[in-house]
Order: structure tokens, then sequence, then C-alpha cells
């Protein structure tokens, strides 16, 4: 698994998963349509990925869609990186 | 006529230990965080207008529109609460034939409600999201 991903992965799993619950969750794991994320949640993971690798995700491209799964964030975030 | 209604209820005691400088500027305009910002239990006052937000989205229909192109606004003489669109949200609307959206927004036992009602002639066809009519 590449960093990014790992990071993602690794805020996901700090934020949204209650360290009793034993649930796991890969880059593969739906997030958004599973309830793990909230709508909150969505925001404040989009704000620590523009901050974290200095990008700006269209609010237009920042759907539930884009960020059900770390695969598919990370795939927009690169799809932002210069 | 009703165009669309939206819904939304939001944890507000999360948003007690979540708010951030960064998501607050993500998410709201100056004079709302100014506002909310003031209040006392403000953690409140926010999490009704994000409730205020998507709940306006929703009824457009478009999940892809910002949250900060809605803007929730207090009347200062008469105390009411009213809605502002902006750039997609407004383009939205008037695609739906909206004319005004009215919203009501309370809290209790640690949750923020957001009710709205979109309403005008809304003549033309309901667009699909990215669909500009």
């Amino acid at each position: 698994m590449d960093e990014m991903k790992k990071a993602v992965l690794q805020y996901v799993i700090d934020e949204y998963v209650d360290e009793d619950e034993e649930m796991e969750v890969d880059a593969a794991t739906p997030l958004i349509s599973s309830g793990l994320v909230d709508s909150f949640s969505m925001v404040s993971l989009k704000v620590f990925l523009e901050k974290k690798y200095g990008v700006k995700l269209p609010d237009d491209e920042a759907t539930p869609e884009a960020f059900d799964t770390v695969d598919s964030i990370c795939d927009l975030v690169r799809k932002h990186q210069g | 006529m009703v165009v669309a209604v939206g819904v939304r209820i939001v944890d507000a005691a999360g948003f007690r230990e979540r708010l951030s400088r960064d998501f607050i500027a993500s998410v709201f305009l100056p004079e709302e965080a100014g506002y909310a910002d003031s209040r006392a239990r403000r953690h409140e006052s926010f999490a009704a207008r994000f409730a205020a937000k998507e709940a306006v989205i929703d009824a457009l229909g478009d999940r892809g529109i910002g949250l900060n192109r809605v803007e929730v606004f207090r009347n200062d003489d008469s105390g009411e609460v009213g809605v502002r669109l902006y750039g997609e949200a407004a383009e939205r609307a008037a695609l739906m034939g909206v004319d005004r959206v009215s919203l009501s927004m309370s809290h209790a036992g640690g949750a923020a409600l957001a009710l709205v009602v979109l309403t005008g002639s809304g003549t033309r066809p309901v667009p699909q999201p990215g669909e500009k009519g």
C-alpha cells in the first residue's frame, strides 16, 4: 500500500472508528455509504486532505461517491496534485 | 408551489468537540461564523447552520454543490432566519424555478435540526445533477 493510502486509512481509523468497535477498515471499505463517515466527517476529511497534500478539491468532485473509499479518495487527491 | 423540501438532523454535541478553524473557514461564510461564534452555545449554532446548508443542498438535489454556496443569515430586526444562495446553488435553484427558500431550525437534546422548503413556479423540469437544464 502506498504512503498516501496508508496515511488516509490511518486518519480514517483514528478519527471515525471507535476503539472498542471490532471493525476492519481497508482501502476498499465503504465509508460514506456504510455510515461510518457522516457529512460533518466528510468535510473534516476534505479539510485534512487539502492541508496535508496541498491540494484544492473542487466541491463538485468532493462528492459522497468520491469519498466513499480510501482508494477513491486517493484517486481524487492525486488527480489534483501538481 | 412547493418545489422541493429538505431536512437534516446533526449531532450538535459532536460539533463541540470537532469544530476547527479550518473546518469553519471551509464551510461557513464570515458573517455566519461571526454570528455563531458570538452565541453562548456556539456549537449548537454552528450545528444548526450546518444542518440548514445540508438540507438546502439535499432539496436542490445536487450533492456536488459546496456548503459555502448556501448562507444562513438572521434578520437583525425581526430575528427571522433566511437563506441566500450563491454560485452553483443559485443556478440550480433558478433551473428548478425556485423563488424562495424557507428555513426553520431547532436544537434540543444534543441534536440540531433544519427543515427547508423551496417554493416557486417550478415550471422547468428538475434537472439531474450536473445538467445545466
